[in-house]
C-alpha cells in the first residue's frame, strides 16, 4: 500500500503580512487589503490592488536566511522566498541536517518573473527611432548604450527558474526541482505533483506551492488592455467580488504559497506535527473556445475534481469545504459556478465555498497554494471565513453568501481551480485523528 | 509505482540545421557547425555578435484548436509538435482518451518586449524625448489604449503548452523551467508520467527563442555568451581550452514518448527507448555550477540507478557542454566521478558544438540526436576542439563524428540556478 504524503508546515507571504495565520484570521474578521495604489502604478486601471507589504528584512528572520539574497530577485522569487521560509519555519523543517537535502526538493509555480518593467520601457524608448515613412523601427546601434542601464544579474534575475533556484539554496535541496509556469492552477499542480515525486520514492520532502504578482505595471497593463481589469470607479474595498453580479474584474493582488509535504514515515521518525493528508490530486485541460477567451464548458473543473476526489478514495458528498479560484469576472465565475453545482449537485447551498480574491485579489499561481494553507487551518479550526462581498451572487453560483465567519467539523476540504487558460487542478486535503 | 517500460515513437524539430529531424542529424553527424553574424537584428556594436537562427521557410499551423499561431516562437512549437506526432502517427484523443495523454513542455521566451514597448513609448512621450526623465504615470495611463500592448504577455509564451495539448488532445498539460535543464526536464518528467501509468502517451519537448536585442546583450554582460565575432563558425568550441562562453540559438524540439505496450497494440515503429532519468539541484550558486560537480554526478547516477544500470552501461555520453569554462570543467569532473574508470573509455561529445545553446530546447533537441545517434550508429562529434583543456580530459569525440555501435547515451542538462537532469536513452529491444 502506497504511504501516505502528509502535510506538515505551511506558509504564506500575502498583504495580511507573513504566514497563513495572519491571512486566515484577516479572513474570518472580513477584512480586506485592497487599497490604491502608490507611485505611477496609481494611473493604470484599476490604480488599486493588494501589496505585501513585507521587506527584504522579513527574511532576515527565516531559516537559512543567510544563504538569501534579496538583491538578486524579482519580486516574484521574492515572494516565493518569503513563503518557502515561512513554511520550513512554520514546519520546522531540519534544512540543515547534510544528507537529508538529497532526499528534499522544491516545486513552486510562477509566471513572468520580469517586476522591472519601468527599465524595460525605458530601454525600448532609448532605442525606437522612425523611418523613412515615419513608422516606428528600433534603431539596433542604440542598444548597446541603452542596455547599459542593467547589470548582467538582471538578466539571471528574469530566468522563469529563478524562484526554485533561490529556493533550492534556501531549502537544502539536492532533489527534483522545478519552477512550474503559466496559469492560476500551476501552484495546484506544483503540490500535486510534488505529492506524485514523494509517492514514486524520489524525495521524502517537498516543498510545494506558487507565486504571483499582479500589482506589477506589466501585468496590469496586460489585463487592462485584454478588459480583464475591475473597474477603476469602484470603491477598492469592494472590487473584489467572486460570484457577485457586481463584479467588474479581476484585482490585482499578489502573494507567495507553500506546503511543506513529507512521506508519512519521514515526518514521524523526525517527530513532525502532522497537520493534514494532502490525499488526493487531479487536472484536467479543455481549450477555450477562443484565443484569450475560456472553455465553453467546466468539463476540466469537474473531471480535475474528481480525479482528485478518487485518488483520495472519497466522493462529492464527503467534501466539506471548497475553496476555490473566484477570479471576480462574471464569465469565468460563471463556469466555475456551473463546475461546482455539477460537482456538489444538491449539497451546493451547505458546502461552504472560500475565495480569497475578495480579501488580497488576484495572485496567480499562489492562488491554489495559499488557499491549501487556508484549507489546513479551516481543518484544524472547524472556522470557515465568509463570503466577503457575494451579497448578490450571479444566477450560476448557488452557494453560501454569508459575509460572515462560520464553524464547521470539517474533514476533507477540495481546493480547485478553474482558471481562463483551461487547466483545472484540484487537491484534497484531509484531517487525520 | 508501475514501472512500464517507457519508448519513443516521434521526433520533430525546427532548428537551425533545419526542420526533418533525420536531416538536422546527418548534418550535426558530419560535423556541420550553423552558428554564424545574427541576422534578426543588426549586432553591430554589440559585445555579442553571433547566434544560431532559423534562417529557412518552414511549414506550421497558422492555427491550432482556438489558438492562433502568431509568432515564431509559437510556429516552433506547433510546428515541431505537428512534425512528431505525425513521424508518430498520432492523431488527437478525444473524450475520455484525453485522461491517457500528455503535453510538457519547456518554454523558455517568445519575443522581446521591446517590440511592442517602443512604438508605445515614443508615441505618449514624443520623438526625441530623454526616455530616463519620462513620466512613466503618463505612459501607463496610456498603454492599455494602444493596439501594440496586446502583444506584452507574449513574452512568457504561456499558450504554447495548451496548443501542444490540442495537437494531442492531451487532458494534461504542465511546463518544466529549469532553464538549461528544462528540455531534458520535460523528457524525464514525461517518462515518470508513464512509467507509473497515470497517461500512455505524453508529447514532451521545449521551445525558446534568445536570440532577442536584449537577451543577447543581456547574456553577454553576464560573461555568459561568446564574443569571438570574427569567427562565428568557431565560438561554440566546448571542451576546448579556447572556449570563451556559448552561442546563443533558437528552435523548438518535441518527442512523443509511450508506454511500450501502447505503441506496440498500435503497431507504431518504436525508434528507442527512454531507459531512465535523474534529477538533481546544486542547492549551490545561482550563476555558477558546484564546482566538485556534486550535483551534476548526483542526477547522472540517479539516472543510471533509474535505468537498472552500472557505468559500464553507458556506450557514450551526449553532453551538455556549453562552451563555458564553468560548466565543461565541472560536467567533465562529475562524469569521472559517476561513470569512473568508464569515462575515459566512452566518447563524450557535445552537439551544441554545430548550433550552439538552444536553452529550454537544448535537451529535447539533442534527445532527438541521442536516439538517432543509436539508430545510425555514429556518435556526433565536438567539433572546434583544437586545444585540450588540461582539466577537461575525456575523450570528446574531437572534430569529426565516429562509428560506433551504441546502445546506451547518457544525455546530460545543466541549468542556471544549478538545475541538473540526466536521461538514459537506449536502443530498443522488444
Amino acid at each position: 500500500m502506497t504511504e501516505r504524503v502528509v502535510i506538515t508546515g505551511v506558509g504564506a507571504a500575502t498583504p495580511f503580512g507573513l504566514g497563513i495565520e495572519a491571512l486566515f484570521e484577516g479572513m474570518l474578521a472580513g477584512e480586506t487589503r485592497v487599497a490604491p495604489l502608490p507611485d505611477a502604478r496609481g494611473s493604470l486601471a484599476p490604480g488599486y490592488g493588494a501589496e505585501v507589504t513585507l521587506k527584504a528584512r522579513d527574511i532576515r528572520g527565516l531559516p537559512n536566511s543567510r544563504d538569501m539574497r534579496p538583491g538578486t530577485m524579482t519580486r516574484y522569487t521574492f515572494l516565493s522566498t518569503l513563503a518557502l521560509g515561512s513554511a520550513m519555519a512554520d514546519g520546522e523543517v531540519p534544512f540543515d541536517d547534510g544528507d537529508g537535502a538529497l532526499r528534499r526538493g522544491f516545486y513552486v509555480a510562477s509566471y513572468t518573473n520580469s517586476d522591472r518593467f519601468d527599465k524595460y520601457v525605458r530601454f525600448a524608448h532609448h532605442v525606437i527611432d522612425e523611418d523613412e515613412a515615419g513608422q516606428p523601427i528600433i534603431a539596433d546601434a542604440r542598444v548597446p548604450d541603452a542596455i547599459r542601464k542593467f547589470s548582467g544579474f538582471e538578466f539571471l534575475k528574469l530566468m522563469n527558474n529563478m524562484p526554485t533556484a533561490h529556493g533550492g539554496i534556501q531549502g537544502r535541496c539536492q532533489g527534483p526541482c522545478n519552477t512550474f509556469l503559466g496559469t492560476p492552477s500551476g501552484g495546484v499542480q506544483a503540490i500535486g505533483r510534488a505529492r506524485e515525486i514523494i509517492v514514486d520514492g524520489l524525495a521524502d520532502t517537498m516543498y510545494a506551492g506558487g507565486v504571483g504578482s499582479a500589482v506589477h505595471a506589466q501585468m496590469m497593463i496586460t489585463r487592462a488592455t485584454r478588459k480583464l481589469a475591475s473597474a477603476s470607479e469602484v470603491e477598492p474595498a469592494q472590487a473584489g467580488r467572486p460570484f457577485d453580479a457586481g463584479a467588474t474584474g479581476i484585482v490585482p493582488g499578489e502573494g507567495g504559497g507553500c506546503l511543506v509535504l513529507e512521506r508519512e514515515s519521514t515526518a514521524k521518525a523526525r517527530g513532525a506535527t502532522i497537520r493534514a493528508e494532502l490525499a488526493g490530486y487531479g487536472e484536467w485541460f479543455t481549450p477555450p473556445v477562443s484565443d484569450r477567451g475560456i472553455a465553453g464548458t467546466p468539463e476540466a473543473a469537474v473531471r480535475a475534481a474528481r480525479k482528485a476526489l478518487k485518488q483520495a478514495g472519497i466522493e462529492a458528498g464527503d467534501v466539506d469545504v471548497v475553496l476555490v479560484h473566484g477570479e471576480s469576472r462574471p464569465d469565468l465565475d460563471g463556469l466555475e459556478a456551473r463546475g461546482l453545482a455539477e460537482l456538489l449537485g444538491p449539497r451546493m447551498g451547505e458546502v461552504p465555498v472560500v475565495c480569497l480574491a475578495a480579501h488580497i485579489g488576484s495572485t496567480e499561481a499562489a492562488v491554489g497554494p495559499i488557499s491549501a494553507g487556508l484549507a489546513v487551518r479551516i481543518l484544524e479550526t472547524g472556522k470557515v471565513p465568509g463570503a466577503l462581498n457575494r451579497s448578490e451572487p450571479i444566477a450560476e453560483y448557488g452557494g453560501p453568501t454569508g459575509a460572515e465567519a462560520t464553524e464547521i467539523d470539517a474533514r476533507h476540504a477540495l481546493i480547485t481551480l478553474t482558471t481562463r487558460e483551461g487547466v483545472s487542478a484540484a487537491i484534497v486535503i484531509r484531517r487525520l485523528g | 509505482m508501475s514501472n512500464r517500460r517507457v519508448v519513443i515513437t516521434g521526433m520533430g524539430a525546427i532548428v537551425p540545421h533545419g526542420d526533418d529531424i533525420n536531416a538536422v542529424y546527418r548534418r550535426v553527424a558530419a560535423g556541420e557547425n550553423i552558428c554564424g553574424r545574427i541576422t534578426r537584428f543588426d549586432p553591430t556594436g554589440f559585445l555579442c555578435q553571433i547566434g544560431s537562427e532559423v534562417k529557412y521557410a518552414f511549414e506550421a499551423p497558422k492555427t491550432v484548436g482556438p489558438y492562433s499561431i502568431h509568432n515564431e516562437a509559437l510556429a516552433f512549437t506547433a510546428g515541431s509538435a505537428q512534425r512528431a506526432l505525425a513521424m508518430a502517427g498520432l492523431t488527437p484523443a478525444t473524450g475520455d482518451a484525453m485522461d491517457r495523454r500528455a503535453v510538457v513542455l519547456s518554454t523558455g521566451v517568445g519575443p522581446a518586449n521591446i517590440n511592442f514597448l517602443g512604438p508605445i513609448a515614443q508615441r505618449v512621450h514624443g520623438k526625441g524625448a530623454d526616455p530616463y526623465k519620462s513620466d512613466l504615470a503618463a505612459f501607463y495611463a496610456q498603454a492599455p489604449n494602444e493596439p501594440e500592448a496586446a502583444g506584452l504577455d507574449e513574452f512568457h509564451l504561456d499558450t504554447a503548452a495548451p496548443i501542444v495539448a490540442v495537437q494531442a488532445g492531451a487532458a494534461h498539460v504542465y511546463n518544466t523551467a529549469s532553464a538549461c535543464a528544462s528540455g531534458s526536464h520535460a523528457v524525464a518528467d514525461a517518462g515518470a508520467l508513464i512509467r507509473r501509468g497515470e497517461v500512455d502517451v505524453v508529447v514532451a519537448g521545449g521551445v525558446c527563442t534568445p536570440v532577442t536585442r536584449v537577451l543577447v546583450p543581456g547574456f553577454a554582460m553576464l560573461s555568459a555568451l561568446s564574443t569571438r565575432n570574427d569567427d562565428p563558425a568557431h565560438a561554440s568550441r566546448p571542451f576546448d581550452a579556447g572556449r570563451d562562453g556559448f552561442v546563443m540559438g533558437e528552435g523548438a524540439a518535441c518527442l512523443v514518448l509511450e508506454s511500450e505496450e501502447h505503441a506496440k497494440a498500435r503497431g507504431a515503429v518504436i525508434l528507442g527507448e527512454l531507459g531512465g532519468w535523474g534529477y538533481s539541484c546544486d542547492s549551490y550558486r545561482l550563476t555558477d555550477p558546484e564546482p566538485g560537480g556534486i550535483g551534476m554526478k548526483l542526477c547522472m547516477t540517479r539516472a543510471l540507478e533509474s535505468a537498472g544500470m552500472t557505468a559500464e552501461d553507458v556506450d557514450h555520453v551526449n553532453a551538455h557542454g556549453t562552451s563555458t569554462m564553468y560548466n565543461d570543467r565541472a560536467e567533465t569532473l562529475a562524469i569521472k566521478k559517476a561513470l569512473g574508470d568508464h569515462a575515459y573509455k566512452i566518447p563524450v561529445s557535445s552537439n551544441k558544438s554545430m548550433f550552439g545553446h538552444l536553452i529550454h530546447a537544448a535537451g529535447a533537441l539533442e534527445g532527438c540526436l541521442s536516439v538517432l545517434t543509436i539508430r545510425n550508429g555514429i556518435v556526433p562529434p565536438t567539433i572546434n576542439y583544437d586545444t585540450p583543456d588540461p582539466s577537461c580530459d575525456l575523450d570528446y569525440c574531437p572534430n569529426v563524428g565516429r562509428e560506433q555501435k551504441t546502445d546506451v547515451i547518457l544525455k546530460n542538462s545543466f541549468g542556471f540556478g544549478g538545475m541538473n537532469v540526466s536521461v538514459v536513452y537506449k536502443r530498443y529491444e522488444g
